[in-house]
């Protein structure tokens, strides 16, 4: 139940990659910093899902990884939650459905989007810092690997658990992954895990003949057609939200 | 810690990868004191049949009973993985090999000392290794730490997939030799391409073809592999020495030394005659 590339042909798929990340991007920063209600924050996630269910994304993984972030919302809302005057359950149902939402996008954008298209959005952001001889096509690289290994951790978390029981953990006993406190020993591991991970990537890509100073030419070309134009206006009307209390000055 | 279970036994196993099913009904026992064996293709489903019994894989109809009691695999099992390399999660061999016995409230000091004797035991020096990241050993040094971490706290139950896998001639000698005498008072079930480094008299043998499991004693196993010639790959030292023979009351077993003197008994045999 990882959350990775999933094929397909619906609207969202067909995407310009640089409409899809850009919208990923304002949706993400859209959730993460707005101050609407509970209920509004819930009717756009709700608005979303239907609309990435109309278009045939695979939405059963994306939705089903949330539990893996399950400790950290209980963790938020208990943060949030707690104010002067005792829990406020509101604000800590809106801590926690910022969160999935931004969790969402992001799982959802890294299903309809491949490799490619990753690579392609990130190298289009960093193209104008080439021109002072920034290596954006290396680094568009490692922002792509960086944005995969997130799963990859999260996986890893699994991989953990499943080690502990293959050694005799007891699913209810001490020492499995079932508190907090049980969670952060396993951080430095899981770290570790992924940089050691990062670096038998590397030694995979060479080890197949990859060179990142090599000239490229594109497999797919993509276009910009009818439907980027409509999804464009998403990034537009988001920032025009969190522009405004600043132009109404 | 004696262990308690002498049976494990299947009951209509289905075992199934969404919509796909891999092994269907499914019957049998595992036993105490002997090794258990299962054999089959790449892809035939041992691996997805060790990770039922340990609970890892829950698509599945049918029951595991523990001397009729339904099997709970939590706290009661091990299991070696096929890819060492994904048991391991702490940060030096010694923490690792102690896990398990730190997960059962053991003493420091006596999992220390617990801890290197057992590493020794699987053939790897605890002063030299106790304080390298796992990740740092070679392929057999793993396969060897694996199977220590894995063991050390002598579970009821002892899964092991392809543990013969990258190891040298004398350690696998060793393994084999270290898993017959655990499987005196464990249930022990192994995983493996190599039956005859392992199979003995007393093996039983679960061949795991096409969706069906049959189960064999060694004799049976070599009787229809000799005579069937696309039922299962013998090695080809064996068959091209043994197949002369084959109609003979008794086969040797699977080992150079058991088939050479099977050999010379009946050419014996033969000069007396004429
Ligand atoms: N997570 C999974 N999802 C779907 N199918 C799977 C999964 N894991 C394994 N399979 C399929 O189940 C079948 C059996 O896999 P399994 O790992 O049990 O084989 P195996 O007998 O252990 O093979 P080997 O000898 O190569 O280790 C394979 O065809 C494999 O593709
Ligand atoms: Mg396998």
């Amino acid at each position: 139940m990882q959350i990775s590339y999933k094929p397909g042909s619906g609207l969202l798929h067909r995407l310009n990659p640089l409409t899809k990340g850009t919208v990923a991007f304002a949706a993400i920063i859209f959730f993460s910093v707005n101050n609407l209600s509970g209920a509004v924050i819930a009717t756009i996630i709700a608005g979303f899902l239907l609309i990435c269910k109309l278009s045939g994304v695979a939405l059963l993984d994306v939705i089903m990884s949330i539990r893996r972030i399950g400790l950290l919302l209980v963790i938020v809302a208990l943060i949030q939650g707690f104010s002067v005057d005792g829990f406020n359950p509101m604000l800590a149902v809106e801590a926690v459905l910022r969160i999935v939402g931004v969790f969402l996008v992001a799982g959802v954008y890294l299903t309809i989007s491949s490799q490619s298209e990753l690579t392609c959005f990130w190298e289009a952001c960093f193209r104008p810092l080439a021109l002072i001889g920034f290596p954006a096509r290396e680094f568009a690289l490692i922002m792509v690997i960086a944005v995969r290994f997130f799963p990859v951790i999260l996986g890893e978390i699994e991989r953990i658990r499943m080690a502990q029981i293959a050694r005799g953990a007891r699913l209810n006993g001490g020492g499995l992954l079932s508190s907090a406190t049980a969670l952060m020993p396993l951080m430095i591991p899981t770290l570790t895990q992924a940089v050691i991970r990062a670096g038998e990537l590397a030694q995979a890509m060479e080890a197949r003949g990859y060179r990142v100073s090599a000239q490229r030419t594109r497999y797919q070309r993509f276009r910009f057609g009818f439907i980027d134009l409509i999804a464009a206006s998403v990034p537009l009307l988001i920032f025009y939200y969190l522009l405004r209390p600043f132009m109404s000055e | 810690m004696a262990s308690h279970v002498t049976e494990l036994k299947l009951n209509n196993i289905k075992v199934k990868y969404g919509s796909a099913t891999l092994l269907d009904n499914l019957c049998g026992n595992f036993t105490r004191g002997q090794l258990n064996l299962i054999v089959g293709r790449a892809g035939s489903g041992k691996s997805t049949l060790l990770r039922t019994i340990a609970g890892f894989h829950k698509e599945f109809s049918g029951s595991i009973m523990a001397d009729d009691k339904a099997f709970d695999p939590s706290g009661n099992i091990s299991l070696v993985f096929q890819n060492p390399e994904a048991l391991f999660f702490n940060g030096s061999v010694g923490e690792e090999v102690g896990y398990a016995l730190k997960m059962r409230g053991v003493l420091p000091d006596e999992i220390e000392c617990t801890s290197k004797k057992w590493l020794q035991q699987w053939g790897l020096d605890p002063e030299c290794c106790w304080h390298r990241h796992p990740l740092e050993l070679s392929g057999g040094e793993k396969r060897r730490l694996a199977l220590a971490a894995c063991t050390v706290f002598l579970p009821p139950v002892v899964l092991l997939d392809e543990p013969l896998a990258g190891l040298d001639v004398k350690g696998q000698h060793a393994l084999a030799d270290m898993l017959k005498a655990m499987a005196t008072d464990h249930i022990v079930i192994v995983v493996t391409h190599e039956p005859e480094a392992l199979m003995t008299d007393s093996s039983s043998l679960l061949y795991l073809r096409s969706g069906c499991g049959l189960w064999f004693t060694p004799e049976t196993f070599l009787y229809q592999a000799l005579s069937e010639s696309d039922f299962f790959p013998l090695p080809h030292w064996y068959s091209s020495a043994v197949t002369p023979f084959r109609e003979k009351p008794a086969l040797p077993r699977l080992e150079a030394g058991a088939v050479h003197k099977f050999i010379q008994e009946w050419r014996r045999a033969d000069a007396d005659k004429l």
